[in-house]
């Protein structure tokens, strides 16, 4: 008993050192990439492609259910983001508010019969509406069907070679759609996919649909999100598309080419994590045909959107993230270890299965298993300390590293007393938020085993709305 | 409204744009006065009643053609001459300038020496 | 097994130290130096204006400050075009900047030379050009990203085969490259004509989309050969040319353009046709719209609707396009 209770400790410090090691590697990477970014603005020059007949339009694809309180901030605003030329496509999925009625007071609404693609099939679209004001905006009307289905619908109406789905309640900078077109304006060819950073807008002074003020929410829940953030999207996600495995989009704001999503046949409708189902398939699909290709994270700050303030909101969208990351990787799971998949297959699935779908079962096991090997005598007590003290403080370190990646790279928050807050709550982090979110991470698995389903609703203040 | 030197309104939302266009206007006799956002261009147009009003379209809070629309639309400012400075040069970006009512545009990147002379020109006419 | 745990939980200890140290310690820099720049330039920027409107620096610059007034014409350079530059250049010279900078093309950093390469496009002086002509076949992309944008800044028409045949190579990044060919301008149209007859398709392809944007009505002729070209991306390209160029006399050629055999070249085809209003197309495109692919078929019922607006309101129900088409003509 005390062999195996010795054997486990010592697994469980391996564990921990593969997963430290490997975060290391993505802080290193990250730091190089947005070393790099910082540097490219001083000879990059995004104005440029602002007045260029040469860059690629977009159709922005707006699913929308039971926005009436901000839809038309926000097509305001989408209308209004610097680019050369875009259209946005807004689906009403059946919404049960006054969505549609506030689209058609606010747009001028008129009925035209829209001739739809529909190579992937959707729920039916009752009516098709385009704006006399706004001739680039589109509205679709069609029965309930979820998300992936709403964007799958404008999918079928967009007349571009690129999309961008979008969520309803995400807020764009003005050049966020410049900013995440340029891979695929430098390589048209090359890049299939490019998604961009979310940040948090809890505490932010939002006009017009746009944050004109960056500041640290009030609330410590949020807070707590924020360094987060910067810890899974800059260090993760820098690190992973470097490496050619960028494994998720944000569903809040990617980019994709259109042709492509409809080779792969759309957003799937069957899982909770559209968003990371897609980017898996797009991979598949372009290494299984030998074609090169890349899909790119732009680090920029671009995308805003509100974070769950009370921890039944947030534990449920918790659960649904890992639900979703759970079902695409089984149903993917030809991919996991297999070298034809390159990187994808030998670093990042493997990770991912480890290291953030096993992981939270792991972690939350591993002091248990150090105090009964305590208890049993197979390890002393200055083990037990030194693990103890060795996992925060790296735990610490890694926060406090993506919060130095935000600073070298980024700077936006720039009040020194929010960058105290920033540091506190990188320490704090550690105490139980971590924790807290391996529970309902383990419970997000559990339920994707279960088969659970169900969305739940986020209460939303919608945009324009001052932070209470 | 008219003394002895023309009142221009200069609506940009960047700094550098606005130093440049009221710098030479400036140093050509013209009293200029700056808006940073529609918002504020609309509201000095109808408070100050400029000779002439210079309008940035990508601006934030109210873009140039929305300000143009609204200049037209007052009384007091109908017949104010408008002119957009655009990055967009698109065939529709330009007749949508010329149908919310502006009376010439420039495109950036700009010369603010041909600014001022398009400016003497419309001036001058009235 | 613990002392060594306990070692790195040390190690780890001071690190965190360190690290929160360094960051306070740059923020507190960063700070006093912003503050710093921007005092300085409230000062110079009269100076820096003034040189932009033609009036030289009265008295000496003390060095620091030259380099912050050089900081802000390049600022202010990205809003000027090329005439308006000219004062600021010899500025730029006065101060051997463009010398230096073509110094650091060959730096041993790639970022030191993409950012010299950068800041020469804005200095606006000519003698640059040779040595950024050969930045770009600089072995780092960013370099030859931003010897591009100089090039193209500066206006050199003396650039533009080699700007294009790197492009066409995919040594560029492709929205820098066209930008960069665009800023050149109809400087640019006597390299373009010769390279839309060259023997790689990619390099003609680029040569005739460009010509379409820079060119006129005396290059509709050689638009129209090029509707005959081998390539599909060709033909499509030379299409939309015409149609930019509004050239009425190619309407013929371009209704061959409906019956080829790749469907993007019919739908630019169609999309020109449109543009330039020719209405003995209106039997093929109706034709189109009612029995082509999606895309083709779109594109000819949008033709349709500009050319003739009652012919397409009339046709309304054979296809959605159409139906489509007719509706928006409300």
């Amino acid at each position: 008993m005390k062999t195996l209770l010795e054997i486990l400790a010592v697994a469980s410090l391996t564990y921990f050192a593969g997963l430290n090691l490997a975060y290391l590697a993505f802080t290193a990477i990250a730091w190089r990439g947005i070393t790099h970014h910082r540097r490219e603005r001083a000879y990059a020059g995004a104005d440029e492609t602002l007045t260029s007949p040469l860059t690629p339009p977009i159709s922005i694809l707006l699913p929308a259910y039971n926005e009436e309180a901000g839809i038309v901030e926000s097509v305001r605003s989408l209308l209004a983001l610097h680019y050369p030329q875009h259209e946005v496509i807004v689906v009403n999925d059946g919404s049960r508010d006054a969505t549609i009625e506030r689209l058609r007071g606010a747009f001028e609404l008129v009925p035209v019969r829209k001739a739809l693609r529909e190579v992937v099939l959707t729920a039916p679209i009752r009516a098709t509406y385009s704006s006399r004001r706004h001739p680039e905006l589109w509205v679709l009307d069609k029965e309930n069907g979820g998300k992936a289905d709403a964007l799958n619908a404008a999918l079928s109406a967009a007349s571009y070679p690129y999309v961008c789905a979008i969520d309803a309640d995400a807020m764009l900078e003005e050049d966020a759609l410049l900013r995440v077109a340029k891979p695929v304006l430098d390589d048209p060819e090359l890049v299939a996919a490019a998604g961009g950073i979310v940040r948090i807008a809890n505490g932010c002074r939002v006009e017009h649909g746009r944050v004109v003020d960056v500041a640290l929410p009030q609330s410590r829940l949020a807070t707590l999100q924020v360094v987060e953030y910067f810890r899974a999207f800059l260090v993760g996600r820098v690190g992973w598309s470097r490496v050619g495995a960028l494994l998720i989009i944000s569903g809040a704001f990617g980019l994709f080419r259109r042709s492509l999503v409809e080779a792969v046949g759309g957003w799937s409708t069957t899982t909770v994590g559209e968003d990371v189902e897609l980017v898996l398939r797009l991979h598949r699909y372009l290494r299984e045909r030998g074609e090169r290709y890349r899909i790119e994270f732009v680090p920029d700050p671009v995308c805003w959107t509100e974070a769950p303030e009370t921890l039944r909101v947030l534990s449920r969208q918790r659960r649904r993230w890992q639900r979703g990351l759970a079902e695409a990787l089984v149903r993917h799971r030809r991919v996991i270890g297999n070298p034809r998949y390159g990187a994808l297959g030998l670093f990042a699935f493997p990770y991912f299965l480890v290291f953030e779908l096993l992981g939270p079962l792991v972690q939350l096991l591993a002091l248990p298993f150090v105090i009964a090997a305590y208890a049993t005598g197979a390890v002393s007590l200055q083990f037990v300390a030194a693990f103890l003290v060795v996992s925060l403080l790296i735990g610490i370190l890694l926060s406090v590293s993506a919060l130095a990646l935000e600073e070298f790279g980024f700077r936006r928050h720039v009040r020194g007393v929010e960058a105290g807050r920033l540091l506190w709550y990188a320490v704090v982090e550690n105490f139980g938020y971590r924790q807290i979110n391996d529970v309902w991470r383990l419970i997000g698995l559990i339920d994707a085993i279960q088969r659970r389903a169900g969305w739940g609703e986020m209460t939303r203040r919608g945009l324009g709305a001052r932070p209470s | 409204m008219t003394d002895e030197k023309p009142l221009i309104l200069v609506a940009d939302d960047d700094d550098d744009i606005r130093s440049l266009v009221t710098f030479r206007l400036e140093r050509s006799g013209y009293e200029v006065v700056q808006a940073v956002d529609g918002d504020e261009a609309l509201r000095l147009a109808l408070e100050r009643i400029p000779d002439l009003a210079i309008l940035d379209v990508m601006m934030p809070k109210q873009t140039g053609y929305e300000v143009t629309r609204a200049i037209r639309a007052n009384e007091a400012t109908r017949r104010m001459p408008v002119i957009l400075l655009t990055a967009r040069v698109q065939e529709t970006d330009v007749t949508r300038g010329f149908d919310a009512g502006a009376d010439d545009y420039i495109k950036k990147p700009f010369s603010p020496q041909e600014l001022r002379a398009r400016v003497q020109a419309i001036l001058g006419r009235r | 097994m613990a002392h060594v745990l306990a070692a790195v939980a040390a190690a780890l200890g001071v690190l965190g130290v360190v690290s929160v140290c360094v960051l306070a310690l740059r923020r507190i820099q960063v700070a006093r130096a912003d503050r710093t720049t921007r005092e300085a330039e409230a000062r110079l920027r009269p100076i820096a204006l003034a040189l932009v409107d033609g009036e030289p620096v009265a008295g000496e610059l003390e060095s620091r400050d030259a380099l912050r007034v050089a900081a802000l014409l390049s600022r202010y350079a990205r809003w000027l075009n090329r005439d308006a530059r000219r004062n600021a250049a010899s500025f730029f010279e006065q101060l051997n900047a463009v010398d230096d900078a073509m110094l650091e093309l060959r730096a041993r950093r790639p970022w030191r030379r993409a950012t010299a390469a950068f800041a020469l496009g804005d200095m606006g002086s000519p003698r640059a050009v040779p040595a950024l002509v050969a930045s770009l076949d600089d072995p780092s992309r960013d370099v030859r990203a931003a010897a591009t944008r100089s090039l193209g800044r500066l206006g050199a028409a003396e650039a533009v085969e080699p700007l294009v045949h790197a492009l066409a190579s995919g040594h560029l990044p492709h929205g820098v490259a066209g930008e960069a060919l665009l800023a050149v301008g109809a400087d640019a149209l006597p390299s373009l004509r010769r390279l839309e007859r060259e023997s790689d398709a990619t390099v003609r392809a680029a040569a005739v989309e460009l010509v379409g944007l820079l060119g006129n009505a005396s290059d509709a002729p050689l638009l129209v050969e090029r509707l005959r070209d081998t390539s599909a991306e060709v033909r499509a390209k030379a299409a939309r040319a015409l149609g930019r160029l509004g050239a009425g006399d190619a309407a013929s050629a371009l209704r061959a353009g409906l019956d080829d055999r790749i469907p993007f070249v019919r739908a630019a085809a169609a999309n020109a046709l449109g543009i330039v209003g020719d209405e003995e197309a209106v039997p093929a495109l109706l034709h189109i719209a009612r029995t082509d692919r999606f895309e083709v078929a779109r594109a000819a019922a949008r033709a349709l609707a500009r050319i003739d607006p009652s012919r397409t309101r009339a046709a309304a129900d054979e296809s959605p396009h159409l139906r489509e088409a007719t509706d928006l003509l409300a």
